[in-house]
């Protein structure tokens, strides 16, 4: 599909070099789809990320948006990602629906469900967070933004990271706030989905400075310093024990594979 | 736990005694025994049994490693680190596809060694030999276990940021059972004394384990008793020395300097330590029962001149295969009386321990032995295996 095949309705969201619109079909309305139009830095960039889109253009799954094609504007650096709009409200808009340790071990089977097969093809994602996940119509999750725009997103995560810049990455595992890249696998997705997790039983950002003390979150995530009981929330000692292991600072001390990822959360 | 022989020299030693029982299998040396005799060895030993490429010195051209037709001089004359980049998939189909047809037990995927770590150590390593290797398996559709060959080196115990990057680069390796690993020191004390290291070890070896990876440790003196503490899959035992510690000059040409003829020593389990033969001797005159201070073997009254052998003195000389093989056979007897329960091993391990200390105690009312033939190490052992202990 070409950008010219769809009427744009409205932005959904900007930030960087990334706009993303919600569009329709000019042929057919009840074909609705998201544009993404993002600034590629450099051709280098370029290659790494045409190689990957490669790849997830090729999954085939409900729990990611169809990829109906991508086109590359050279003249401006601008690559053109067309998806599925995934109908559905963000995990950050129906958080009060997971408070009970079951109903969030459901949804993190559903996300490992999700991920399983990229994960297995070694390409980690790097911005797992609620805003990421649509809860489609039917409950199950929907991973968003695993096309172009990550790859700019995670330029973007990068660039701030190094120059420590206004927008704090509140998913991050330690080593990607250390930008220690050899250190970068799926053990950091699971690190995130930790987050995830012990936000949702909390209802709030675990690492956040009101909750936990200290003076910034993003100190307290390099510290790995997060909250467990909260304000009238007993601990749960399942929760407590799933998020001590995908919390740990070392990649080396969380779950290794997706086998035990799996197994530590559905044999607690 | 395992006991693989590490082969060097007279490696006709260690094959006679595995097939007597002893030992679970073989760890081959190409710079020690030819292709040809490595492939005619019975099926049932090379299944059991897995090689070590020894890519150390990528190129060096040393005794029978040249027979083998992975070893890169092969490829191309004067093989160099260069030349990696281009043939690392020749060299990776090479290695694979010698140790399938060989039947071996495991795939070992070789290392480097390097001297100073570079900084990018790790990356050239999984560039070289992880990924081409993996590919191959993946290509070939290998179901045979594979095996990383890691040396690590003593900073890379004992700097803490170094310990973390070699973990969370070992841990995040798919595709692999685990690793062939050489632990590299500098200490000059024939047993390991260092209380921070031996420590840092088990917590290495922890860790692997606890990652769901096969440890299977190379080129192991008596501390292999400690590192058992961590429940590794299998330790060595070697004959001489360069099979007990790992040096990178076994691999070297040697410069034709004569080497110092090393005094023969004689493993006791009751003391935990290699008994250099003149302190035997003294012992021989001084002690009362002396040799109930060492183990009974098949080779022990020919050793302390018992029996039969009354009247026929030893000649204690290191090509002798009795003092050798008397220690496979007490090592790897003491390796598998051991407790598979870890919290039971660790208080066994403690209680030998104590045992040889008190031991020594007898010994030293008649003998004062040197720093390298008495207990001075087992303190620090029974130390580290209580701190080891606290952590689990």
């Amino acid at each position: 599909m070409e950008r010219n095949e769809f009427n744009i309705i409205r932005k959904i969201a900007e930030g960087g070099q990334k706009i993303v619109y919600f569009a329709e079909s000019k042929t057919d309305p009840s074909i609705k789809v998201v544009v993404k139009d993002a600034k590629i830095n450099s051709m280098a960039s370029l290659q790494r990320i045409t190689r990957e889109v490669n790849f997830l253009s090729g999954l085939d799954s409900h729990y990611f948006p169809k990829n109906y094609g991508s086109t590359f504007d050279m003249t401006t650096m601008t690559m053109t990602v067309i998806e599925e709009y995934v109908e559905g409200k963000t995990l950050r808009d129906v958080m009060t629906n997971y408070q009970s340790w079951n109903e969030i071990r459901n949804l993190l089977n559903e996300l490992i469900n999700a991920m399983e097969f990229v994960w297995e093809n070694n390409v980690v994602h790097r911005d797992l967070k609620p805003e990421n996940i649509i809860i489609r119509t039917d409950g199950k999750p929907c991973i968003i933004d695993f096309g172009i725009a990550r790859f700019l997103d995670m330029e973007s995560i990068t660039n701030t990271l190094q120059q420590m810049g206004p927008c704090t990455p509140l998913y991050a595992s330690p080593e990607q706030l250390r930008n220690d890249k050899t250190s970068i696998d799926i053990r950091t997705d699971f690190y995130a989905i930790g987050i995830i997790a012990l936000e949702l039983y909390l209802q709030h950002h675990p690492f956040a400075p009101d909750i936990v003390g200290g003076g910034l979150l993003y100190d307290n995530l390099i510290q790995g310093k997060y909250a467990l009981p909260n304000n009238g929330k007993p601990e749960d000692s399942s929760v407590t024990s799933v998020v001590e292991r995908l919390l740990q600072v070392q990649p080396y001390m969380r779950p290794r594979t997706i086998s035990q990822f799996r197994k530590l959360i559905n044999t607690i | 736990m395992k006991v693989y022989h590490q082969m060097g020299f007279r490696d006709k030693w260690n094959i006679d005694c595995l097939k007597s029982g002893i030992g679970d299998g073989l760890i081959f040396s190409p710079i020690n025994m030819d292709s040809d005799k490595l492939l005619a060895l019975p099926k049932s030993i090379r299944e059991v049994s897995f090689l070590d490429p020894q890519f150390y010195l990528l190129n060096k051209e040393k005794s029978t490693n040249i027979t083998y037709p992975f070893f890169p001089g092969n490829i191309k004359a004067d093989f160099s680190t260069a030349d990696l980049d281009v043939s690392n998939s020749k060299l990776a189909e090479l290695c694979i596809d010698y140790q399938v047809n060989a039947g071996l037990e495991y795939v070992i995927i070789p290392t480097r060694y390097v001297d100073a770590v570079p900084t990018r150590y790790l990356e050239q390593m999984a560039e070289n030999f992880v990924y081409p290797f993996l590919e191959v398996k993946e290509q070939k559709n290998i179901t045979k276990k594979f095996l990383l060959t890691v040396v690590v080196k003593q900073i890379m115990i004992e700097d803490k940021d170094k310990l973390d990057e070699l973990l969370n680069w070992m841990t995040g390796i798919s595709g692999i059972a685990g690793f062939y690993l050489i632990f590299e020191n500098n200490f000059t004390s024939k047993q390991i004394k260092n209380f921070e290291y031996l420590s840092k070890v088990l917590f290495f070896i922890d860790i692997l384990k606890q990652n769901e990876l096969e440890v299977h440790i190379g080129y192991c003196n008596t501390e292999a008793l400690i590192y058992s503490a961590a429940m590794p899959d299998s330790i060595t035992i070697g004959s001489y020395e360069n099979l007990r510690m790992f040096k990178i000059t076994r691999f070297e040409i040697s410069d034709g300097k004569p080497m110092h003829a090393p005094n023969a020593r004689l493993y006791s389990s009751k003391l935990l330590q290699w008994v250099d033969y003149n302190y035997i001797e003294s012992m021989k005159s001084l002690i009362d029962k002396y040799d109930l201070f060492f183990d009974d073997t098949q080779y022990k009254p020919l050793m302390f001149s018992l029996g039969e052998f009354k009247d026929q003195p030893f000649s204690w000389h290191f090509a002798k295969s009795e003092i050798y093989k008397h220690y496979f056979e007490v090592f790897n007897s003491q390796i598998k009386s051991l407790a598979s329960n870890q919290l039971e091993r660790i208080e066994q391990l403690k209680l030998i321990i104590r045992t040889a200390i008190d031991n020594y105690k007898a010994i030293e009312d008649s003998i004062l032995l040197d720093s390298d033939s008495d207990g001075s190490h087992l303190a620090t052992w029974y130390n580290v295996l209580n701190s080891y202990k606290k952590t689990l």
